[in-house]
């Protein structure tokens, strides 16, 4: 872990550059070593003289240590359980805690050798030759050009001798610009973790403090504040909505900011793909509102949602009084926990709560516990199957449940040529095995029809396009 | 004198008796402490009192619920309660009904005047005598119903001296054959065809010899014994020559035979009860007509005695004659009887008027293998662990027996067509065989929960519910059909921390473990670094849909050892199958093996193909900001030294971890490359793990080796040659060469290599040793430990490592491998062999070191 800040004379040769030593309180001369708690701080001086002067921090985090004896998050795909991983190499999170150990002093602002000197803003520059950027050369240029620095950005690629191999998201960067050392240092604080979209330590309230403490006077007027402050406090709303709060950021900026965040975000989370694709159309809430109207007009009791996920329609079911039973089927454990604390089960009404079961199940197996139920919702699901474990899927839904009927949403793919940006051929979600315009699904529900005993009618979900139809397809099915 | 009471080993007991008759010491006296379950028991359990009366309710609840459980296990139970009102004994008479007991009561009767004294001289009672005499009277209302509501044994005992006296007698259950081993020879149903059974016994190896009188002398080939599962008679030619032969057999204990419909029709009619004569009974009852009276009567004791079915070796064999469910079998009741003769029916009837059967088969979980007749079928074929070996022999097609434990089919076509059936025999419309129709879906109750898997290397295997959960998801969302999956390979551990300074790892300690497992010679066989996968591959598609069940027309398949699909692009998969099959074609494999499929274990390269995204993320990213913050900090460090500062001790570390992130990248580089076609692609196989003729883990590794290396011969192109060294592990030269051979090799930057002991599977007194130790390079364990683990204080604290989690996983996959296989090979059920390979991904969840 490597940077370097260099410090060059103003013309009026109103100070040497070899003061930084003193604004560091760290003398130009010497090698200085300290403790930090994984590995070895150093601070030296590659160049030092009237004209320039700069120092480098080196940082050597002990890999095993860190693997070993670390309790702290262990960050983006788990990388600290691993012994090989970018964050010896990287500037991270590890550089803002180094800074606050190694600069303290210069962060708040203070020098009792130059107290003039450190009130100045002077002539700097920084170099960070592997800076990790998740969102790219462009969100460097978003974050650091707004604060006045000239910024010069070097790409490179994962591997040199494979270049089919593309871009990392590594850079060698360097901002100049005219600023207070201790400004200097609280940008690079704030920002560098919120450019890795990663942090080593567990993150609270304090942090929110410590945001508001090295960021107060600047993060309001900058452009892309609610992406600071989100990625900051990693994405944690509680945290998020007291320092927008501090900064008295409004409503309509957090909005207005949202896809911004979701655009850089996107390069990493390929999760958010869907809804973010969706979100301009409704769609969720489209779906939710034919479903609820749809089970408003059958003679139900007893509803299973199948791959419920994190409870999103059977919060809504809850609201309808005349099911009396509800049964949430989900494949990942972990989905079925969150549905669990987003429905508030503990809290519910006794009455409300005994109303609703969450299973783990799949839908590919044949499953006696959801048997007998009046109606069988399976939402924006059959796509996340393998086409060539449908079979399965029937024979468990229509030929082993048998619910008296059966609601199954997909999207409709002719769609997607509406969605800008979106090339051809790309699916909705990274994990959609299929998806299938109207003609196949309904081919589809008449075979199963013909097999199971079904009929079928089909219904659309949002703004209908003349050419390519609705964005959502629906299908009802009734037993005979 | 003792008053005789006997029990059936199966039987719900109601003490019948009011308040102070003696019930409680009585049941002491006779039963088990657990075999009791006395209602005010209950109520103490419930309430701590155990008079409270405002409980009744609840205690009951309880009695009931405890004696279902034990009925469910098949124990007798015993209910101590006073049960003089009839309320009280339904419940009873519900769970033995429910459960096919017998349901027996046991009055307690004695004189009132002793009862009353009893009860002055309690102090734990403390109602009035009151009480007493109004149960009195309930009791003696209630003793004239006894027998219509349904107790099938009822015993008085009206005296103390009765009380005192008796003797409880415990009667095997009628169809308990438990310990009869065996073997048998089961033969299906005979319709009078005598001609087609005296050549069917005599090509099993029995002599059938007719003497002038009629009846028959046999004798049966080594201690066999032929189980027949009834319909003997009706429809055929010799009705009457069949029942004879049969009798003859029993008689002299060369036969067992249970009862099919025909016989208990006949029995109604041979005891004068008015019986339609149809469906061939006619005919027997007419060449009943010219038999003596004599044999009319000993014809009428032997189908009268027969048992409804029996339960054999240990419970493992069931016969009855239109088959028997679980919850069934080794009961005795009306319905038992009634399933066991006719099956259960839906109530409904099919296209040809008959009445469609509860198809009890497709159900069936049990342990015990079920075999029985009734229901002609085209061909008998082992189905959820039940055969059908009724193949219609009177409607023209064959007589069939199944020789157990060889569980082997022999059958005589029909002489002649004797009867049209009414429904054509083959109404089978699938390819198919039925067990893989059937297995196309899975039920999730075969899989769940918390499971216990035993297996043939021994021991039995634990699987906890949240990790059957997690392996739920990966088999539901990833995984390819559960019919191709009959194998999952095992982990693989290191051997421990190597003894020399400068290596982490070292064949040394491989060898020393398995010369302390007491193995002499092991087999070292170069690791290839790529992706593990396993490949089925068939001759032909058909050979595949016989073998899997797979109806896809594929040829064969490569997945992961986690299951999933190995190549996202099926063209160039299926091209691969292709020139693989030709390989194995050349090399002449599929006659030796006597085999149209194989199941291949494999290692494929290049690493890249499967792993890129890791690569990059992980590698590939450590290698390149490795690269350019060690050139950097160089840089940096090169400026200070220049104005006389003295950074040397950071400058010497530093240009160490410059040379190392780019040994480190070579290491990765040299396993990847870019596929663009199948040319691009090797693999090297290294087990052959089973085929038509079976499991061949019972081949050691040098076989396996030596059919491999033929197959590579075939095709040097895509088929890789896997470099191996046997050692005598009693020699140190032997040794020492490959040793050598291995430093050679991972200065190369070849991954390792791997230390099998030649054996396949090795047991020792301790339980199975670890099949397998990798041993890899010093250079290769960069991308494991990180680029710098070879400085001395890295690897000093690397060194302390804990391989004992990552060698029992290594053991429990192995036994689930090879019992999936086993399991897979002997066709049993798909749920059977799934639930091998779902533990196996259940294993995998678990969390253990990922450097190991």
């Amino acid at each position: 872990m490597l940077i370097s800040i260099t410090l060059y004379q103003d013309q009026e040769k109103s100070y040497k550059a070899s003061d930084l030593g003193f604004l560091l309180h760290k003398n130009p001369n010497r090698v200085h070593e300290f403790d930090l708690s994984f590995g070895q701080g150093y601070v030296f001086y590659p160049v030092a003289n009237d004209k320039e002067c700069t120092a480098t921090i080196f940082q050597a985090l002990d890999g095993i240590d860190l693997v070993r004896n670390f309790n702290g998050p262990k960050g983006l795909s788990r990388q600290l359980s691993q012994y090989v991983n970018d964050r010896p190499f990287t500037i991270n999170s590890f550089f803002s805690v180094a800074i606050s150990r190694l600069f303290g002093t210069a962060l708040n602002g203070n020098c009792n050798k130059q107290p003039e000197l450190v009130k100045r803003a002077l002539n700097f520059s920084v170099d960070l030759p592997v800076l990790p950027s998740r969102g790219g050369e462009s969100l460097i240029q978003n974050l650091f050009e707004p604060l006045g620095y000239d910024v010069t950005v070097e790409a490179h690629p994962y591997d040199q001798s494979l270049s089919e191999w593309g871009m990392s998201p590594y850079f060698s960067v360097t901002i100049a610009g005219t600023k207070r050392l201790s400004d200097l240092l609280r940008h690079l604080y704030v920002l560098i973790p919120v450019l890795d979209n990663d942090k080593h330590y567990w993150v609270g309230f304090d942090e929110v403090d410590k945001l508001i403490a090295k960021g107060g006077d600047w993060i309001p007027n900058h452009p892309v504040k609610h992406l600071i402050v989100a990625r900051y406090l990693k994405k944690q709303g509680s945290l998020e909505r007291k320092a927008l709060a501090a900064f008295e950021v409004t409503e309509t900026e957090v909005k207005s900011q949202q896809e911004l965040l979701q655009e850089f975000d996107a390069e990493t989370q390929f999760q958010a793909e869907e809804d973010q694709l969706e979100k301009k159309v409704h769609l969720n809430d489209l779906r939710i509102e034919k479903i609820t109207q749809t089970i408003e007009q059958l003679d139900v009791r007893s509803v299973v949602d199948l791959g419920c996920g994190e409870g999103k329609y059977l919060k809504s079911y809850l609201k309808i009084s005349k099911l009396e039973e509800i049964t949430g089927i989900e494949v990942a454990s972990s989905a079925l926990a969150k549905a669990e604390q987003r429905l508030k089960l503990e809290q519910l009404p006794e009455r409300i709560r005994n109303k609703l079961l969450l299973l783990q199940g799949s839908l590919i197996y044949k499953d006696d516990r959801i048997k007998n139920k009046d109606l069988a919702t399976c939402i924006e699901v059959i796509e996340h199957i393998d086409e060539d474990r449908l079979d399965a899927f029937q024979a468990s839904v229509f030929g082993h449940a048998k619910p008296k009927y059966v609601i199954i949403t997909t999207p409709n793919v002719e769609y997607n040529a509406t969605f800008e940006n979106m090339p051809a051929g790309k699916l909705r979600h990274s994990d959609h095995r299929f998806e299938w315009d109207r003609k196949t699904f309904q081919q589809w529900c008449h075979d199963v029809c013909k097999q199971y005993n079904y009929e079928v009618s089909f219904d659309v979900i949002g703004q209908v396009h003349e050419t390519y139809g609705a964005p959502t397809q629906m299908a009802l099915f009734r037993r005979y | 004198m003792n008053t005789k009471i006997t029990l059936p080993e199966l039987s719900l007991v109601a003490m019948v008796g009011i308040s102070s008759s003696g019930k409680s010491s009585f049941v002491k006296k006779h039963f088990g402490p657990f075999e009791v379950v006395s209602s005010d028991h209950c109520r103490g359990i419930i309430s701590n009192d155990e008079n409270n009366l405002k409980v009744t309710t609840e205690a009951f609840e309880l009695v009931d619920h405890i004696v279902r459980q034990r009925l469910k296990q098949g124990l007798l139970t015993v209910i101590d309660a006073t049960h003089v009102q009839a309320d009280s004994r339904k419940s009873i008479l519900q769970a033995a009904r429910d459960y096919h007991c017998m349901p027996v009561a046991i009055v307690l009767n004695p004189p009132m005047e002793v009862i009353e004294e009893r009860h002055k001289g309690r102090s734990d009672r403390d109602f009035s005598t009151r009480v007493l005499s109004n149960q009195h009277r309930q009791l003696k209302r209630t003793l004239r119903f006894l027998k219509k509501e349904g107790f099938r044994y009822i015993y008085h005992l009206n005296s103390i001296e009765d009380i005192e006296n008796v003797e409880i007698v415990r009667q095997p259950m009628w169809t308990d054959k438990k310990s009869e081993h065996g073997p048998f020879d089961i033969i299906g149903d005979i319709h009078g065809c005598f001609q087609e059974l005296k050549q069917l016994l005599e090509k099993m190896g029995y002599s059938v010899h007719e003497n002038t009188d009629g009846r028959f002398t046999t004798q049966a080939p080594e201690n066999r014994r032929v189980v027949f599962v009834g319909d003997l008679i009706d429809r055929g030619p010799e009705n009457v020559k069949v029942l004879k032969l049969v009798i003859d057999m029993v008689k002299q204990d060369q036969a067992i035979c249970v009862p099919g419909n025909h016989e208990n029709k006949l029995l109604r009619w041979l005891n004068g009860r008015k019986v339609k004569l149809n469906y061939g009974l006619e005919v027997t009852a007419s060449e009943i007509n010219q038999e003596t009276g004599e044999f009319k009567q000993e014809l009428t004791t032997f189908i009268d005695r027969l048992v409804s079915h029996f339960v054999f070796d240990d419970g493992k064999l069931v016969v009855a004659h239109a088959g028997m469910k679980e919850a069934y079998q080794g009961r005795g009741s009306g319905k038992v009887r009634s399933f066991a003769m006719y099956g259960e029916t839906s109530g409904e009837t099919d296209e040809y008027g008959l009445p469609v059967r509860y198809n009890w088969a497709q159900d069936y979980r049990g342990k015990a293998l079920v075999v029985y007749g009734h229901t002609p079928v085209p061909k008998a074929e082992f189905f959820n662990n039940t055969i059908c070996i009724d193949t219609g022999c009177v409607f023209g097609g064959q007589l069939t027996a199944l020789r157990y434990p060889e569980r082997q089919l022999v059958a005589v076509d029909a002489l002649e067509t004797y009867y049209e059936s009414v429904k054509p025999l083959d109404v089978s419309t699938s390819d198919i065989s039925q067990q893989h129709e059937d297995d196309e879906y899975l039920h999730l109750s075969d899989v769940t929960g918390k499971r216990y898997i035993s297996t043939q290397l021994g021991g039995t295997i634990k699987i906890e519910a949240d990790r059957s959960a997690s392996a739920l998801e990966s088999m539901s969302r990833f995984c390819v059909h559960p019919k191709w999956i009959n194998y999952l390979p095992p982990t693989m551990s290191p051997p421990t921390s190597s003894a020399l300074d400068d290596f982490l790892e070292h064949p040394q300690e491989a060898f020393n473990y398995y010369k302390k497992q007491g193995v002499g010679e092991v087999i070292c066989e170069e690791k290839h670094m790529g992706s593990r996968a396993v490949i089925q591959i068939g001759k032909s598609p058909q050979a595949i849909q016989a073998a899997f069940g797979i109806t896809t027309g594929e040829q064969g398949i490569v997945y992961t050892r986690s299951g999933r699909r190995f190549f996202n692009d099926i063209t160039l998969e299926k091209a691969f199958i292709k020139q693989l099959t030709l390989a194995i074609d050349k090399a002449g494999l599929w006659q030796e093996l006597e085999t149209d499929w194989l199941t291949l274990d494999c290692e494929i390269m290049p690493w890249s193909m499967k792993a890129m995204t890791l690569i990059k993320q992980q590698y590939a990213a450590v290698g390149c900001t490795a690269h350019i913050a060690t050139k950097a900090l160089h840089n940096r460090l090169q400026k200070t030294q220049a104005r006389g500062i003295d950074v040397s001790s950071l400058n010497s570390s530093n240009e160490i971890s410059i040379k190392n992130a780019k040994q480190f990248i070579q290491a990765y580089q040299n396993y990847c490359w870019q596929v663009k076609s199948l040319n691009d692609i090797k693999v090297a196989p290294f087990h052959i793990m089973a085929s038509e003729s079976g499991l061949h883990t019972n081949q050691d590794h040098g076989w396996h080796m030596n059919l491999i290396d033929r197959m590579v011969a075939q095709d040097e192109g895509l088929l890789q040659k896997t470099q191996y060294q046997v050692v005598n592990l009693d020699d140190k030269n032997s040794m020492q060469v490959v040793i050598d051979w291995w430093l050679k090799h991972t200065a190369a930057l070849g991954e390792g290599m791997v230390v099998k002991p030649m054996d396949f599977t090795l047991k020792e007194n301790t339980g199975i040793i670890q099949p397998a130790l990798k041993v890899r390079g010093r250079e290769y364990l960069r991308i494991i430990y990180g680029m710098d683990y070879t400085q001395p204080h890295n690897l000093k604290r690397l060194k302390e490592r804990s391989v004992g989690l990552k060698r029992r996983l290594a053991i429990s996959e192995f036994k689930l491998g090879v019992e999936s296989l086993h399991r897979f090979v002997n066709k049993q059920p798909l749920r059977y062999v799934h639930e091998c390979a779902f533990a196996v991904l259940a294993m995998q969840s678990q969390p253990v070191d990922p450097r190991l």
